[in-house]
C-alpha cells in the first residue's frame, strides 16, 4: 500500500511539475519526457571504439603515463571532449559530461572492464554545457548544466532507449540570473551530500570581479556553492560557500561527511603565483568565505584588492585552503578513493586531476594527484600520483579533467584533449615483483 | 694496446658528450609555440617546435628586476590587444582607451628605471582588464 502511495505522490509530483514550469529552449521536449511521452527521438551519436585512434592512443600516450610501481593504465572508452563523471552502482554505465551539447554513456556490456558501448545520452535534450553529472546511491541520476540541473531518475533503466525521463530540478536560466551567464567558468560539477541534498558549484565568470558585483554574487552564489533537495517541490536552496573563484571539483569525505573543493586561481599576477587550492569546507553556510577576490590563491592577495581592507563579515569567517598546489595547475575534478583494490595508503586518500596550464611560460599540470589525510581528516601530504600526459618539449599528450572510482575500486581518469577516459588499476603482485623480482611468480 | 686505449677514449668521451646533451635536453622549459598533431599514418608528430629556455634562464627570468614590468606587460597585450584576447571581453572604447595609456605610463616607467611605479600603473590597467566582464557570446 505504501508503495502504491508513493507511486501516486512520485507520479502527481512530475505531473504537476511537468505542466507548471519549463523553460526555453527545449522546454517542450523536456515536457514530453517527464510526462513520460515518446519524442520522436532516434538513437543518438554512438562513438565506434574500435579505431586507428583507439590503437594510437594505447601507442602514443599509455607508454608515457607514469605511476608508482603495480599500477597500470589501460584505455576505457573513447569520449570526445570527456569531462566530469558519474558512475552507476548496478550497471557499471559511466555518465561522461562534456563543454559542448553531449552527454556520453561508456557501458562495458561483456564484463571486460572496458566500455563496450560509447553514446549519447538522452539525445533529444538540448544540453548547453552538460559538465557535471553525478549520481546518487538510490539510482537517480543528475546533471548541472551551465545554467539549469537536469533530474533523471531511473536513467539506468531508461537509457537503453533514446527517450529518458528527463525532470528539471533547477528550471533553465535559474542556477544563476540569465544576465550573469557567459562563457567563462561555466563548467558546474555536482554531488550529493551526506544530508542527501544535491551541492552545485557556480564558477564567477571573471578573473577578478568589481566589488560592485559581490553584493549579488554572494547571494546566488555565483563564485560558490550552494545546495537544495534533489526532487523537485520545495528546494529550500541554499549557499554553502562564497569566496571561491571556479571551483570545478567536489566531493564529501565519506568518513566525516566533510566537503572539500578544489578552486583555480588568478590569472595576471604571474608565473609562479597565486598557487591552486584544495580546500575543506570550515562549515557550511552563506558565511563562510574562502578568499577570493581578496585573495587571489593562498595567502596571496590580489592585485585588484591588495589596499582593500577585508570586509570584516568575510575576514571573521575566512576559511583557508587545505594545500596550496602548484600555481596554474587548474585543479579540477576530485574524489575520495574507498576501495579496496589500490594499496592501503591510498583508502580514504583524496585523487584530484590537473587539467594543466594555459598561459605559463613553463607548462605544468597535466597529472593525477594524490592527498592523503591524517587522523582528524586533515590534508597531510600531497603528491604527483600519475603524470607523462605533459611531454618534456611541452607538448600535451593529454589533459586530466576527471578522477572517479569504477564499480571494482580502479580510477577512471577523463582527458578533454585526448577524448577518452582511462582506467587505473593496481595489481599487487605486479609491484612485489618490480621491487623484488624474486617474488615473481612462475 | 694503443687501439684499445684509443677505443677506451672515444667510448668515453661519446659518454661524456650524450650525457651533456641529455642532460641539457631535460634542462630544458619548452612552452609557448609547439604543436604535436595525429598524422594519418597514426604518429603523434610534432610538427612545430616550441620555444625552448632553460631551467637557468627561466629563474633568471622569474628572479629579475624586469619580471613584472614585463609580464604585466605582455599580460595586457594578450587580454586587451591580441585580437584573441581582446574579443573575450566586453571593453568599452573608452576602457580600451585608458588600459592603452596606463600601459604606456607603465612602460616609460619602468624603462626610467621607476618599476614600482611601472607595476602600479600596470595594475591599474589590469584591474580594469579583470573588472570587465566577460563578452556574449
Amino acid at each position: 500500500m505504501k508503495k502504491i502511495i508513493s507511486l501516486i505522490i512520485s507520479i502527481s509530483t512530475i505531473t504537476f511539475y511537468s505542466v507548471s514550469s519549463f523553460a526555453a529552449g527545449d522546454a517542450e521536449n523536456v515536457k514530453k519526457l517527464s510526462s513520460f511521452q515518446k519524442t520522436g527521438a532516434v538513437r543518438g551519436v554512438v562513438i565506434e571504439q574500435n579505431t586507428k585512434f583507439a590503437e594510437n592512443v594505447k601507442k602514443n600516450i599509455l607508454p608515457n603515463i607514469k605511476m608508482p610501481a603495480g599500477f597500470k593504465i589501460e584505455l576505457f572508452a573513447l569520449a570526445p571532449d570527456a569531462r566530469h563523471m558519474a558512475v552507476s552502482r548496478n550497471k557499471g554505465t559511466v555518465w561522461i559530461g562534456t563543454r559542448k551539447t553531449k552527454v556520453w554513456q561508456a557501458t562495458d556490456r561483456d564484463m571486460d572492464n572496458v566500455a563496450d558501448t560509447v553514446e549519447e545520452f538522452s539525445p533529444s535534450v538540448k544540453f548547453d554545457i552538460p559538465n557535471g553529472p553525478c549520481y546518487s546511491a538510490d539510482g537517480h541520476l543528475y546533471i548541472a548544466e551551465r545554467n539549469r540541473v537536469l533530474w533523471f531518475p531511473a536513467a539506468e533503466y531508461f537509457m537503453e532507449s533514446p527517450d529518458t525521463v528527463a525532470i528539471p530540478i533547477i528550471d533553465q536560466g535559474q542556477l544563476i540570473p540569465e544576465a550573469e551567464e557567459s562563457y567563462n567558468h561555466t563548467a558546474r560539477v555536482c554531488a550529493i551530500g551526506p544530508d542527501n541534498k544535491l551541492y552545485v558549484s557556480t564558477g564567477q565568470p571573471f578573473n577578478v570581479a568589481g566589488p560592485d558585483k559581490y553584493p549579488l554574487y554572494d547571494q546566488v552564489p555565483i563564485g560558490g556553492i550552494m545546495r537544495f533537495n534533489r526532487f523537485p517541490g520545495d528546494l529550500q536552496r541554499e549557499v554553502v560557500a562564497i569566496g571561491i573563484r571556479n571551483s570545478v571539483g567536489h566531493a564529501f569525505n565519506p568518513k566525516d561527511g566533510s566537503l572539500w573543493f578544489t578552486d583555480n586561481q588568478v590569472d595576471g599576477m604571474g608565473d609562479e603565483t597565486p598557487p591552486g587550492e584544495l580546500n575543506k569546507a570550515c562549515s557550511l553556510s552563506a558565511k563562510t568565505w574562502y578568499g577570493h577576490p581578496y585573495y587571489g590563491g593562498g595567502s596571496v592577495r590580489t592585485n585588484e584588492y591588495k589596499d582593500k581592507q577585508i570586509p570584516k563579515e568575510y575576514a571573521d569567517n575566512y576559511c583557508k585552503p587545505q594545500v596550496e598546489m602548484v600555481a596554474h595547475a587548474a585543479d579540477l575534478g576530485m574524489m575520495f578513493y574507498t576501495g579496496n583494490m589500490f594499496p592501503k595508503k591510498y583508502q580514504g586518500a583524496i585523487f584530484s586531476a590537473q587539467h594543466g596550464s594555459w598561459n605559463a611560460v613553463k607548462p605544468r599540470g597535466a597529472r593525477v594527484m594524490v592527498t592523503y589525510l591524517d587522523s582528524k581528516g586533515n590534508a597531510s601530504k600531497t603528491e604527483p600520483f600519475a603524470e607523462g600526459w605533459l611531454t618534456d618539449m611541452g607538448t600535451y599528450l593529454g589533459r586530466p579533467v576527471d578522477v572517479q572510482q569504477y564499480v571494482d575500486g580502479s580510477l577512471l581518469v577523463s582527458d578533454d584533449k585526448a577524448g577518452v577516459i582511462y582506467r587505473i588499476t593496481y595489481d599487487g603482485t605486479k609491484a612485489a615483483e618490480l621491487i623484488d623480482p624474486s617474488k615473481t611468480i612462475k | 694496446m694503443k687501439k684499445i686505449f684509443y677505443f677506451f677514449t672515444v667510448l668515453f668521451l661519446t659518454t661524456l658528450a650524450s650525457e651533456t646533451i641529455l642532460a641539457k635536453e631535460s634542462d630544458k622549459i619548452c612552452g609557448g609555440g609547439g604543436l604535436a598533431v595525429w598524422t594519418k599514418d597514426g604518429e603523434f608528430k610534432t610538427v612545430r617546435e616550441p620555444t625552448c629556455i632553460s631551467k637557468s634562464e627561466y629563474e633568471a627570468k622569474l628572479n629579475s628586476k624586469d619580471y613584472l614590468c614585463n609580464y604585466y606587460q605582455e599580460y595586457i597585450w594578450k587580454e586587451s590587444e591580441r585580437e584573441f584576447g581582446k574579443k573575450q571581453y566586453a571593453y568599452t572604447e573608452e576602457n580600451l582607451k585608458k588600459i592603452t595609456i596606463l600601459k604606456d605610463e607603465g612602460i616609460s616607467l619602468c624603462k626610467a628605471g621607476k618599476r614600482k611605479e611601472g607595476e602600479e600603473k600596470f595594475i591599474e590597467a589590469i584591474r580594469i582588464i579583470s573588472f570587465t566582464p566577460p563578452a556574449k557570446e
